[in-house]
């Protein structure tokens, strides 16, 4: 027992609390005694705020890290997007498991190639980068990834090979998604497809709205998320993302609740809503988040499927159907009309 | 004759019942035993996980000889809470909700659990949790413990904790001098 005293903690525990602990602070608490002194490089956690200069990671080494939190703002040169990049690569490197990176700032940075491989990444968290179309993401640990804010380099599409993953979140304007690979553990997918980037400064670098519809034939996202359990499938773009891969659905054959907008459910003949449900034959709930972004809606009303008379095009396992809106008007009116067709008893 | 026979009856029952209840009991270093939900401790738990699955449970209440017992309390409360924030994990997934869990941070019942502690509780507790293997409870303690020395200067540190300063002058000016990136905005 400790006795009520830090010092008799042993070595290992005092490095997990100054995990915790923002970088410079933790660093200056090697003048606390002399027991301290080096502590601060074995800390299992590193949390840094901002980019300064490279004495940190110089002196810890390549010493194994638990957790990197690392956020950043503005840049003061051009040399610190080279030096982050560096960074990045090292706490990689460092065989770390939980790794956030965060662009606080507007402007954009740009995380260059070559691709990300770690057996060690179990969840990663990148927000606000722009990912050069080099850095393909290969990780047989990783278990959940989630990139906010981010955007895909043109020039030709990453590759995500994440095989293991579990929950995997896609936030923001992705022009040129990336390839997901196969992902049979995946639980849950929230993808997002905004209509501009607003993290970044210049929106008009962007010159469509959605995924680029290359020559290729390849099923860019669908494909990959079509073993999750929980998938949210949403676009503030203008155009339908979904449409390209859809061509060729594949059937989500573990898929349980669905959230899908308004940009599955066109009038009068729903083909993109028609098609998700007739290629997932074991969804339990499906819910419509209609011309209302959320988190809160002001309408929200569930449908109970009866299982009598229901059109084969649907899922046997069907309970309900949810509808979150702001006002039922006539275009929320024709959804209504159309899942009538399933038989949902209100 | 027949009371015997009932008794005998009763007693299998209760071995039985042992056998396939769903607690363990732990005893502390002080003799005193807790009863904690087995799936909570074996999910929380490596040490534990690794005992039950094990089969070296013991009935009567397993040693736990490096655990007092407020430490043993407060690791018993922390599983069973954890235990009862279970209906709400399996809420989010029959409905479409994503984790959107700050990076590692205790959420805010854990924070609850630890503010009310007092030093020599907290640290005994961030041992224990360590010894059992408890990850999520030792980084719930090591947050707390990170608080309490953020934003205060090395002198600050050394008091609230009562940490005696052993460096010479001299080793410190040199310190300070080596780490000058870190120390400059002091």
């Amino acid at each position: 027992m400790s006795g009520g005293s830090i010092d008799a903690l042993p070595d290992g525990i005092l490095e997990n609390i100054l995990g915790f602990v923002p970088a410079p602070e933790a660093v200056r608490t090697c003048v606390v005694a002399r027991r301290w002194r080096d502590l601060w490089k074995r800390a299992t956690g590193l949390r840094i705020t901002c980019v300064a200069d490279d004495n940190l990671l110089r002196l810890r080494g390549s010493t194994p890290l638990e957790t990197c939190d690392l956020r950043f703002g503005n840049f003061y040169d051009n040399d610190d997007e080279l030096l982050l990049n560096r960074w990045f690569r090292h706490i990689v490197a460092c065989r770390v498991r939980i790794f956030r990176l965060e662009n606080l700032w507007s402007d954009g940075f740009r995380l260059e190639g070559p691709p990300l491989v770690s057996q060690h990444l179990m969840r990663l968290d990148l927000v606000g980068v722009y990912i050069n179309s080099s850095v393909n993401i290969s990780s047989k640990s990783l278990k959940h990834l989630a990139l906010k804010y981010c955007d895909f380099g043109a020039e030709f599409r990453a590759l995500l090979h994440v095989p293991n993953l579990v929950s995997l979140t896609l936030d923001g304007h992705l022009s040129s998604a990336p390839v997901l690979g196969c992902m049979p553990s995946l639980q849950e997918a929230f993808v997002r497809v905004t209509h501009e980037n607003v993290r970044f400064r210049d929106p008009d670098d962007y010159l469509c709205d959605g995924i680029v519809h290359d020559n290729s034939t390849m099923s860019v996202l669908l494909e990959g998320l079509s073993g999750a359990e929980n998938l949210a499938l949403l676009s503030q773009s203008k155009s339908f993302v979904f449409g390209r891969d859809l061509k060729q659905c594949p059937t989500f054959s573990k898929l349980k609740n669905l959230l899908l907008d308004e940009h599955w459910c066109v009038a009068p003949v729903f083909p993109a809503l028609t098609c998700i449900l007739k290629h997932s034959p074991v969804l339990e709930k499906l819910t419509l988040q209609l011309f209302s972004k959320g988190p809160h809606h002001k309408m929200e009303m569930i449908g109970r499927c009866s299982s009598m008379n229901r059109s084969v095009a649907v899922s046997e396992h069907l309970k309900a159907i949810e509808i979150k809106c702001e006002v039922v008007d006539e275009e929320v009116h024709k959804v209504l009309r159309f899942l009538c067709s399933f038989n949902i008893c209100k | 004759m027949e009371v015997d026979k009932g008794k005998g009856e009763a007693e299998e029952t209760r071995k039985v019942a042992e056998a396939d209840r769903d607690t363990v009991t732990l005893k502390s270093s002080d003799g005193k035993l807790f009863e904690v939900s087995k799936e909570a401790a074996a999910r929380l738990s490596t040490v534990l996980a690794g005992m039950i699955a094990g089969g070296s449970i013991d009935d009567n209440g397993t040693d736990l000889k490096q655990i007092g017992s407020e430490a043993l309390e407060n690791v018993v409360d922390y599983c069973n809470k954890h235990a009862n924030s279970i209906p709400s994990a399996a809420l989010i997934s029959s409905s479409i909700s994503f984790n959107t869990a700050p990076f590692k941070e205790p959420e805010e019942w854990e924070r609850k659990f630890v503010d009310r502690l007092s030093h020599d509780a907290l640290f005994d507790l961030v041992e224990a949790a360590n010894f059992l293997g408890m990850e999520r409870l030792l980084d719930v303690t090591c947050h707390k413990i990170s608080e309490m020395m953020k934003g205060k200067s090395p002198d600050q540190i050394r008091e609230v904790f009562n940490i005696k300063n052993d460096y010479t002058k001299e080793e410190l000016e040199e310190i300070r001098q080596e780490l000058a990136w870190a120390f400059y905005d002091d």
